[in-house]
């Protein structure tokens, strides 16, 4: 039930429904047990069998949180989701791993990866450490606890959010179903979609083709289809985060922002300031500064860098061009601390470029395509020619969109630009018609096949 | 509020209709009363398609793709007939198959191509085309498929080829409504797919099989050949195979088509007087020559979906060059 699927739209109009209907006739907590019982739904679309896994993960957490004071159920409440993430996603990658160094062979496990277990495992995780860091208190409410590992807008793909954003607002009283969140959720869902269905998705046409057959295309058409990458994987992404975003708002619940105009940034370390901010916010608060961060000096801290670009990049998937991809971004990172200066910021084309070339390795298979597509932009290949129309246009939305987030950040006096979904008042006739028109346009524009987000697989 | 609602939703479909007529304008399609076709398009309507390539053209009196009206009586060279490959909504008129051969070749060239026209449709509809156009020198069927199952080429036999369109008959106000605008239309068309990709079980694809049923095949040509003999216009047959392509892992095309497939059709085409003309050395040579693809647009995955100009104008040329080669054994 993937969000731009119709059953994810016939699942959302019944979940807001209910939801509604409840807050009416009936109280908060019968609210909370039905969004639970709709998320676990959602979860169980996929395989039922591993909502057993979600909820072992949530009552894990939820018992050792209970007791996180006593270092031993610490222990356990971080273990455990950090070694059902291992088994679920890592066990077969490291065994081969191990296989191809030693030449020996090992048993392949047969394990269907759960979606969204890296997301809902890193929820959990912030959670028991929280409390354990007495930043959050102990929830001891078990339906809120699980309903915050498992709210299904952000379940899947994100944001990870954390409990201390989240589980305040169960507590709040004002949370609720309201034509002006309505108003605003949608608005943000339209703007997930067209970054979706619209730009995403019929890059993704292109960028598969080339990624599939490198060798095939002229230098040129790589180019662009590494640059329409970045672009995919963005559009995809933030889409994604736009949709959960106004899901939730529309039943009144406020997310952290994920992304911010990412390829505005003058330095790779800004650019991880921007790029999915719920995940680099996880690993700076739960890895990066628990080993010790710029605390250690110089070097150490570089090597702290280095460590949880690695892991940064091995969370994303199990395969060595993730970690590689991590690698890469680490090195840049650390570049830039060592030669710290404000004039030598590499400016926004530099870094848009640096991380466009780092894509590479994200989305081939394997270090030999991401090889082939190098040496094909090097020894400028020759080839079919594929001038793709839909690349160009999302290059000008996102454009323009900066453009756009520029200007009201300089008539706000701003000193960082920020990105903006603009909202529209949906009580006026042109507010209205505008929204009509847009998601008009998304209706006709709309690419029709079948692809799912980028981010499911991991 | 719902009368804001109702208001700024006219407003929108009233701005929404032109990008509709823009980007995926198409003719409605009306049952053809000379079955020559299944069915033809408005006539005179002014199309325009950006959904997968790009064109902006305008259909004939009767409604078929040609920059020519058709006129009882008048004298055409060559019939082209087809699916919607050479429909060519994709690409501009004076790009399309018809047009260039026309160019060539200097006849006349009156297309009758429609979507969904594939081999069993177009013989079905053979005699009645033959008998309506009389064309003097050639009849040219574009195909993309020569693997016929044994129901087809039966049902081709006992004159019960289904209907490309069988949603004439649902006069539905909601259907007629949905049709009238070209937004509505188009939004209605991805709507359809999206459900029928969600809802529905896909069909199963037939079991790959590894020839044509000779006889049955034979017949169906034999039955064409018979058509044209009998029409007395001294017209001949070509049966113009353009196949799929798709790119091999080290970067060389490949032909999505069985060598033994072809070679047993074009026997039987030879065996019946037909002439039979495969395409896919003209694709692998200019594909080795400059990387040129047949299939592909610049809004659409390369070497799939419908011929672009490219391989519009491989295909004029080839059909071309055979017509030369005919005339020079005759």
């Amino acid at each position: 039930m993937i969000f731009t699927s119709p059953v994810f739209v016939l699942f959302f109009l019944a979940v807001f429904f209910g939801t509604l209907a409840i807050q009416i006739f009936s109280n908060e907590r019968v609210k909370y047990i039905f969004l639970l019982i709709a998320s676990y739904f959602f979860y169980g679309w996929w395989d039922w069998r591993f909502c057993f896994l979600l909820l072992f993960v949530t009552l894990m957490s939820y018992v050792t949180a209970m007791n996180s004071r006593r270092k031993f159920a610490y222990i356990i409440g971080v273990a455990i989701p950090l070694i059902v993430l291992g088994i679920f996603k890592y066990c077969n990658f490291f065994l081969d791993s191990l296989a191809s160094l030693t030449g020996r062979e090992f048993l392949s496990l047969q394990i269907i990866l759960p979606v969204g277990i890296s997301f809902y495992t890193f929820q959990a995780l912030s959670y028991v450490i929280d409390v354990h860091r007495g930043k959050i208190p102990v929830e001891r409410d078990f339906v809120k606890l699980a309903l915050y590992i498992s709210f299904f807008p952000q379940l899947v793909a994100g944001p990870i959010v954390r409990a201390s954003d989240f589980l305040p607002q169960l507590n709040e009283s004002g949370r609720k179903i309201t034509l002006q969140n309505f108003t605003i959720g949608v608005q943000i869902i339209a703007m997930g979609f067209f970054k979706k269905i619209v730009l995403a998705d019929h890059i993704s046409v292109f960028v598969d083709d080339v990624f599939r057959v490198p060798v095939a295309f002229h230098w040129a058409t790589i180019i662009l289809a590494v640059v329409s990458y970045s672009l995919q994987i963005y559009f995809d992404f933030s889409g994604y985060s736009d949709i959960a975003t106004g899901c939730a708002k529309c039943l009144g619940y406020d997310f952290v922002r994920n992304f911010n105009l990412p390829y505005i940034s003058r330095s790779v370390t800004e650019f991880w300031r921007r790029w999915h901010i719920s995940l680099s916010g996880w690993l700076r608060d739960y890895l990066y500064i628990p080993i010790g961060g710029n605390r250690l000096g110089k070097f150490r801290q570089l090597v702290n860098i280095m460590i949880t670009m690695l892991l940064g990049g091995l969370w994303h998937g199990a395969n060595w061009t993730f970690v590689f991809w991590g690698g890469l971004n680490g090195l840049a990172l650390c570049l830039e601390k060592i030669f710290s200066r404000k004039k030598s910021e590499p400016g926004i084309f530099v870094t848009f470029g640096f991380i466009s070339f780092t894509w590479i390795f994200f989305r081939a298979e394997s270090f030999g395509k991401a090889w082939q597509v190098i040496t094909g932009i090097f020894t400028l290949q020759d080839g079919i020619s594929q001038p793709f129309f839909w690349s160009f246009f999302a290059i000008v939305i996102l454009v323009i969109s900066e453009l756009a987030a520029i200007v009201k950040s300089r008539r706000e006096n701003s000193s960082v630009v920020t990105g903006f979904c603009p909202i529209m008042n949906l009580d006026t006739i042109t507010g209205l018609t505008t929204f009509f028109v847009f998601v008009g346009i998304i209706l006709g524009l709309a690419f029709t096949g079948e692809n799912p987000f980028v981010y499911f697989q991991f | 509020m719902c009368l804001k609602i109702l208001v700024s939703g006219i407003l929108a479909l009233i701005i929404l209709t032109p990008f509709g007529m823009f980007y995926r304008g198409l003719p409605l399609n009306i049952i053809d009363p000379d079955r020559v076709t299944d069915y033809r398009y408005t006539p005179n309507y002014v199309y325009s398609y950006f959904y997968e390539g790009f064109s902006i053209g305008k259909m004939n009196n009767e409604g078929y793709n040609n920059t020519f009206d058709f006129t009882r009586g008048m004298s055409l060279d060559v019939l082209l007939m087809g699916p919607s490959h050479m429909e060519a909504f994709q690409v501009m008129p004076e790009e399309n198959t018809a047009n260039l051969l026309s160019n060539l070749s200097h006849q006349t060239v009156y297309n009758v191509g429609v979507s969904g026209h594939s081999l069993q449709t177009c013989a079905s509809h053979f005699e009645a085309a033959v008998k309506k156009y009389s064309p003097s020198r050639y009849v040219v069927m574009g195909i993309a498929n020569i693997r016929l199952s044994d129901e087809v080429l039966t049902s081709v036999l006992e004159h019960n080829v289904p209907n490309v369109d069988k949603n004439f008959g649902q006069r539905s106000a909601l259907r007629l409504f949905l049709r009238e605008n070209p937004y509505l239309r188009f939004v209605w068309g991805k709507v359809h797919d999206t459900l029928k990709n969600n809802f529905l079980r896909k069909t199963e694809l037939p079991a790959s099989f590894s020839q044509n049923n000779p006889e049955l095949l034979a017949k169906v040509l034999a039955q064409m050949s018979d058509t044209l003999s009998q029409s007395k216009s001294g017209a001949k047959l070509i049966i113009a195979y353009h196949p799929p392509v798709s790119l091999n892992l080290d970067g060389s095309l490949k032909i999505e088509s069985d060598p033994e497939v072809s070679r047993q059709f074009s026997e039987l085409c030879a065996q019946n007087g037909i002439y039979f003309l495969d395409m896919s050395e003209r694709f692998l040579s200019e594909y080795a020559k400059d990387y040129t693809l047949p299939y592909g647009f610049i809004n659409t995955s390369v070497a799939s979906g419908h011929l672009n100009k490219y391989g519009h104008r491989m295909f004029a040329e080839e059909i071309y060059k055979l017509m030369q080669r005919i005339e020079a054994q005759s």
